[in-house]
């Protein structure tokens, strides 16, 4: 939770009290960054540019008790402008590394870890945004609709949709293997 | 695991697995560039806003965002003329644009049809709206000293998805003059009502817009809209008359010409109640 009187003082234009509050968000933007991309130079830039919009915005902020929600929508936002600028990305993706704790099935982890990493990036960027918050943040679909200013109907369709898409994606890649013993 | 359970795991014990930490150049870079960045002006709804903006600011900004819609007009649509209202002269000057202000612009945006009537059950007015907008009548009078902000039960709204209309009124205090609560309304440090800005015609009673076209944020009914705002006393009251949303000052205009007022319906909160307060404003 973020100091009230930091927020007060950076919409009145303190520089300092926002540096503060920028240390103390920042790290939790990017990792949601990150992950809605799955870029790590796509979620540095979508984080810059989200910082330097709020310090341009936070005076515009009605209620600063709602500062991390509020920079959060900011940070989805540049999000999506990062996804649409950098369409191409998919022939040039980074995957992200997959040194998770191993398991006596590790390889079958892997393999899911590798088709969910693709399945993923193959999500409209808006339903990945709220997959993640949803999933990674832990938010509850009517806060996420309320942070990204959406019906709380197309919060649950998109997560909906995101959901029926992985399982989609997962089946089809599993299935031929088991019914053919052929790739796909 | 591909049944939703076993799928929704595995789902988040791999998002688990990224970064949780910011690289410091991304701070860093930032933080540059946020040291010469500038913070833009605390665009709020009236009676906060104005403190903030002097006439001069705004009749600048007002004058920039006509260039920029006639100039955007001219030229994307050369060949389309607006409803009901001539195409701009391409070669007006910055000074015959500035001298017009107060007149609507011709408008990209089309007008609804007009065809349904709200009359308020407590502020005073009525107003023509587009059929299947939503009408939220005011629950609650106006407050003196109290601001509009959206959402507050002293205003009537009626809106649809991009595009809201709230008005509120309240009785001028006892030997309160137009002038005076038009000036306490608007804020401006001025000395008589044309310090709110340029002249509007509500009904065929003579306003004043202070929020001309401004960009909405911060509650606005939907991102990238513009804000309008008008006041003017009739029969003893006064008015506000915002919108915003997608609109432009001749949509804005085009809802004015409809308004009707009918001050002595209006309902006031005790009369005593009102004096008290009206001191704190003026």
């Amino acid at each position: 939770m973020v100091d009230r009187d930091l927020v007060e003082q950076a919409r009145r234009g303190d520089r300092e009290a926002f540096t503060v509050l920028v240390h103390q968000v920042s790290d939790s933007l990017y990792a949601v960054a990150q992950r809605i991309l799955r870029d790590s130079s796509l979620a540095e830039d979508a984080l810059q540019n989200a910082l330097v919009l709020a310090w341009r915005r936070i005076p515009h902020l009605r209620e600063p008790e709602r500062f991390e929600a509020w920079i959060h929508r900011i940070l989805v936002h540049a999000c999506y402008d990062e996804s649409q600028r950098a369409r191409q990305w998919t022939a040039n993706v980074r995957v992200l590394p997959m040194d998770g704790p191993s398991t006596p099935d590790g390889s079958a982890v892997i393999a899911d870890r590798d088709q969910l990493e693709r399945a993923f990036r193959r999500l409209p960027v808006d339903q990945r945004a709220v997959f993640v918050l949803h999933h990674y943040n832990g938010l509850p679909l009517v806060e996420i609709a309320d942070m990204l200013e959406i019906p709380a109907g197309t919060a649950r369709s998109r997560l909906h949709y995101a959901t029926r898409s992985l399982r989609d994606a997962l089946t089809a890649e599993a299935e031929p293997v088991v019914k053919g013993g052929r790739l796909a | 695991m591909t049944d939703d359970r076993s799928l929704e795991r595995a789902a988040r014990s791999w998002l688990e697995e990224g970064p949780t930490q910011a690289p410091d150049r991304a701070v860093e870079a930032a933080l540059l560039r946020i040291g010469s960045t500038p913070q833009e002006r605390d665009l709020r709804i009236p009676w906060r806003l104005s403190k903030m903006i002097n006439p001069a600011r705004i009749a600048a900004a007002a004058v920039i965002a006509v260039l920029a819609v006639g100039g955007a007009f001219m030229i994307l649509r050369p060949s389309q003329s607006s409803v009901g209202a001539p195409s701009p002269s391409p070669s007006a000057s910055a000074g015959a644009v500035a001298s017009a202000v107060g007149t609507p612009r011709p408008s990209p945006i089309t007008v609804p049809a007009l065809t349904q009537t709200f009359t308020s059950p407590r502020n005073g007015f009525s107003v023509k709206y587009p059929t299947g907008w939503t009408i939220i009548p005011a629950t609650q009078s106006w407050a003196a000293g109290t601001s509009t902000d959206w959402g507050n039960p002293a205003l009537d709204a009626i809106k649809t998805s991009d595009v809201r209309l709230v008005v509120a009124s309240q009785r001028l205090a006892s030997g309160q003059t137009p002038d005076a609560w038009l000036t306490a309304y608007c804020k401006t440090g001025g000395t008589s009502a044309s310090s709110c800005g340029p002249q509007i015609k509500i009904g065929g009673e003579t306003g004043y817009v202070d929020l001309d076209g401004e960009p909405a944020v911060g509650g606005a009914i939907v991102a990238g809209g513009v804000i309008f705002d008008a006041a003017v006393v009739v029969g003893g009251r006064g008015y506000v008359i915002t919108m915003d949303g997608i609109l432009d000052r001749a949509y804005f205009q085009a809802f004015l010409d409809t308004v009707s007022f009918d001050a002595p319906s209006a309902v006031d909160p005790p009369k005593a109640l009102t004096s008290a307060t009206a001191s704190a404003t003026s």
